[in-house]
């Protein structure tokens, strides 16, 4: 057997490693999809012409408490937190934790709300860095501000966990944009079910969108091709992804930026990980398998209608820098619960969910990537059989291409977020060109983030971003990322 | 994997996305379409609501009737689209015009009709539709016992918009319920009810022991009324901890010399949430001879515990506070934490932190 036939029989082997896990991711997908749609339909039927005022109104409504973590934000802290005062709920409180901010955070937030310091006395619960103080006003008596040092954005969870008093507790980044009716519609599920363990609304990209007084006023698809080919990632693994598994097993991932635990389920697994890359999965990992193990409930939903805005890399280096950690999360989370994997005991959990995550979604970097290698090497070998390249690769991608186009369609049925022609027009376009490069580079990037996990680099690296278009067209400045919004 | 399948998938791949870019476009200019259509037909509807019910002096039944009919030959979803959202708005007999005219045209017939229905989601829809009408008198108290969670609680929020004596058994009922969401609207049916449920509430809590009555008791606290006591008392000495401690809640919230005593025995119950509760209650009912009894909680070993004393002393005013004050200097630390936790709280907060 000489060379030419050993890489022959080489690139054949690859060829059906890709095929039979092409078939397998896509199958997968294609059942999540019709999942989604059904889902879809019941929430639909549930909820139209429901009227909210049931909620609004009454002195039963469960106390949330809602957790911002804030890190050098002076420039929108105020803003953000006067938003975070306009939601529609009847029992809420808002627990803004400091992490250490070396601008004019605190001071900020002392001027603007008249905080004054009341003796730093508390549960601690959880172990988190020192706190520094503790502040309340008589401008907003549902306010409690946390000043600490710093820890990172678990930590400053973490004590914001210790004091808030909410029987349920909502985790945003500060930076997120809530919805003003979002709270209502996220406490919804706990009211449904009881085996309801956590609730994660839907995060929308709001780069060149307008924002006003801490809303958004006006939705536009960005015109930057790398925020744009976020939207329609977010769309499709929010609209089939999260809601296709509300039917087949439960979500196993809720974003950071927006979402909502029972309080005594947090206080029991001791909050969130300050040693993981990706606190958010690792959490609702940990709640879970928790669930699982003492009994209790175990059910994470993602509920479509509470929105909150966030703004998306719009830089490849950022975005690459962000979309290699979260792979990074994947495997770190993936190796800590490997005990789950395939293990009964953890039900759906632990047959279906965690081995999807921690199989097909791990490792398709490393199989498209062994593909794409094994193509470029037949084509200089001059062994590549070109028309049936051809076609699979148009097969591969123009499957993909359906499966957004479906998410848009359901996106247009349902919630027609982007309501004109030039945005539609706009979607239809980044999902037929994030084939065309992007989607490659984003294998690049998650197999880098593969090799940084196998080399133990936990670094979050640099994440500036643009800030929220406002609507007198001036931007808010440069907020650093807070913490990890994955799709 | 043979060329001839990937052609067959491509094909099928191909139909996938024109169909998708079809649904997607064609939505867009349907929904455009229907805007532009629709905008004159809801005003000319505006308008023959507005004359229905502001009728002009000089016109005849006949004249009305031409209106009615005109509303009549509209579709459905327009009918609705008119009538429901104002019906929400307005209190039951401010709605009783636009129930007329829902009935003349045919509406509440068809919204009655859905609720007999065997699919959960057209009764679903038909409450909704009575609901927003405050109509449906005949069909919707069946709704409170009806399978399915969504309909039963669609139910109770119509009884609390709608009151009559009729339907606080089956709130009482549904107050208990297996399903969260149904007990949850019961209960907040029960609150909106008011005075009306007061009798058939004592009268439940007398007669129901231990896990039915938990619920029940919360509600009767937020609805606080003489007629309690006696109940509230009787469940203070229940085997539950989560009895007690409602029990406790209804007896703060009701006051009175007789219930401060019954509470005051709990300060030293074995379970902490029921310490809380009662020196919660004793803040409450503002019964100061019993600061040094609620002073003595702040050395509790629970933190809840100690937290609702300082809350129950600053309650309690004056004395409370010089008590709060003097507790500053004391030997316990977790009880002088306390007390200057709760006396540094801004006037209008009225929550330590956890």
């Amino acid at each position: 057997m000489n060379w030419v036939e050993i890489a022959r029989a080489a690139i054949d082997g690859l060829e059906i490693v890709a095929i039979g896990f092409f078939v397998a991711l896509n199958g997968w997908y294609l059942l999540l999809l019709v999942a989604s749609a059904f889902e879809m339909r019941q929430n639909r039927l549930l909820h139209d012409g429901e009227s909210s005022r049931r909620l609004l109104v009454s002195p039963l409504a469960p106390r949330i408490s809602v957790i911002a973590p804030a890190y050098n934000e002076e420039a929108t802290i105020a803003e953000s937190l006067r938003a975070l005062f306009g939601l529609h709920y009847p029992n809420i409180e808002v627990v803004l934790t400091n992490d250490g901010s070396k601008d004019r955070t605190l001071a900020v937030l002392q001027r603007e709300f008249d905080l004054v310091p009341i003796h730093c006395i508390y549960r601690r619960s959880i172990a988190t860095a020192r706190v520094r103080g503790l502040y309340r006003t008589r401008m907003y008596p549902n306010l409690i501000v946390v000043d600490k040092e710093n820890g990172g954005r678990a930590d400053a969870l973490n004590a914001g966990l210790n004091v808030a008093t909410g029987d349920l507790i909502c985790l945003i980044d500060a930076d997120t944009l809530i919805e003003p009716d979002a709270m209502v519609k996220m406490v919804r599920p706990f009211l449904d079910r009881e085996d309801v363990l956590a609730v994660g609304g839907t995060i929308r990209i709001a780069n060149e969108c307008e924002v006003d007084a801490g809303r958004v006023v006006r939705t536009r698809v960005p015109r930057n091709p790398v925020a744009g080919f976020q939207v329609v990632e977010y769309l499709r693994a929010f609209l089939f992804g999260r809601l296709g598994w509300n039917r087949v097993g439960g979500n196993l991932i809720i974003s950071g930026a927006f979402g909502m635990f029972r309080r005594e389920s947090l206080l029991e697994v001791g909050g969130l990980a300050h040693d993981s890359i990706g606190e958010d999965f690792e959490l609702v990992m940990r709640l879970r398998a928790n669930a699982y193990e003492k009994g209790g409930p175990n059910r994470i939903v993602y509920a479509p209608e509470p929105v909150g805005w966030t703004e998306a890399p719009s830089s490849l280096a950022v975005l690459g820098r962000q979309r290699d950690r979260w792979h990074r999360a994947l495997a770190d989370t993936t190796k800590r619960y490997r005990r789950v994997l395939f293990n009964p005991r953890y039900g759906t959990m632990g047959i279906v969910v965690f081995p999807h995550y921690a199989i097909l979604e791990l490792f398709a970097p490393v199989v498209e990537g062994l593909g794409l290698f094994g193509l470029a090497a037949a084509a200089l070998l001059g062994i590549l059989n070109g028309p049936f390249a051809i076609l699979f690769f148009l097969a591969a991608y123009g499957f993909g291409t359906g499966l957004t186009l479906f998410t848009l369609v359901l996106e247009e049925l349902t919630f027609r977020r982007y309501g004109t022609m030039r945005d539609r027009a706009l979607l239809v376009l980044w999902t037929v060109l994030e084939n065309l490069g992007y989607r490659q580079l984003t294998v690049y990037w998650r197999l880098r983030g593969l090799f940084k996990f196998l080399r133990g680099d936990t670094a979050w690296g640099n994440m500036q971003r643009q800030g929220f278009q406002t609507a007198d067209r001036t931007t808010t400045g440069l907020v650093p990322e807070t913490g990890p919004v994955r799709p | 994997m043979s060329g001839a399948l990937l052609i067959g998938a491509l094909r099928a791949i191909e139909f996938m996305l024109g169909l998708c870019l079809a649904i997607l476009f064609g939505s867009g200019v349907r929904v455009a379409v229907r805007t532009k259509r629709s905008r004159p037909r809801l005003e000319r509807g505006y308008r023959l609501l507005y004359e229905l019910i502001h009728p002009a002096g000089d016109r005849t039944a006949a004249a009305d009737e031409t209106l009615v009919a005109c509303l009549r030959a509209m579709s459905r979803s327009m009918q609705e689209e008119l009538i429901l959202p104002l019906g929400r708005n307005l209190e039951s007999s401010a709605s009783a015009p636009l129930r007329r005219i829902a009935r003349d045209i045919g509406l509440l017939g068809r919204a009655e009709r859905l609720c007999r229905s065997r699919f959960w989601e057209r009764r679903l829809r038909g409450a909704r539709t009575l609901c927003a009408l405050h109509a449906g008198d005949t069909v919707m108290p069946r709704l409170l016992r009806d399978p399915h969670a969504a309909v039963r609680a669609q139910a109770a929020e119509w009884a609390a918009a709608n009151p009559f004596e009729g339907v606080v058994p089956g709130l009482l009922e549904m107050a208990a319920d297996h399903t969260m969401l149904s007990r949850f609207t019961a209960q907040d049916a029960l609150l909106r009810l008011g005075w009306i449920a007061t009798e058939p509430l004592a009268k439940y809590l007398e007669e129901h022991r231990d896990e039915e009555v938990e619920a029940v008791l919360g509600v009767a606290a937020a609805l606080p009324h003489p007629a309690f006591t006696a109940a509230a008392i009787l469940h203070c000495d229940s085997r539950n901890p989560g009895v007690r401690t409602r029990a406790i809640e209804l007896l703060g919230a009701v006051g009175g010399a007789e219930g401060a005593t019954h509470v005051a025995r709990h300060l030293e119950d074995a379970d902490a949430d029921v310490r809380a509760a009662a020196v919660i209650a004793l803040g409450r009912i503002g019964h100061w001879p019993r600061a040094n009894a609620i002073a003595e909680r702040m050395r509790d070993t629970s933190w809840n515990v100690r937290r609702a004393a300082g809350l129950a002393l600053r309650a309690l005013g004056s004395p409370g506070v010089l008590m709060l004050r003097r507790m500053t200097g004391d030997r316990n630390a977790f009880a002088a934490d306390m007390a200057r936790q709760v006396l540094d709280l801004p006037a209008g907060v009225d929550e330590v932190v956890a």
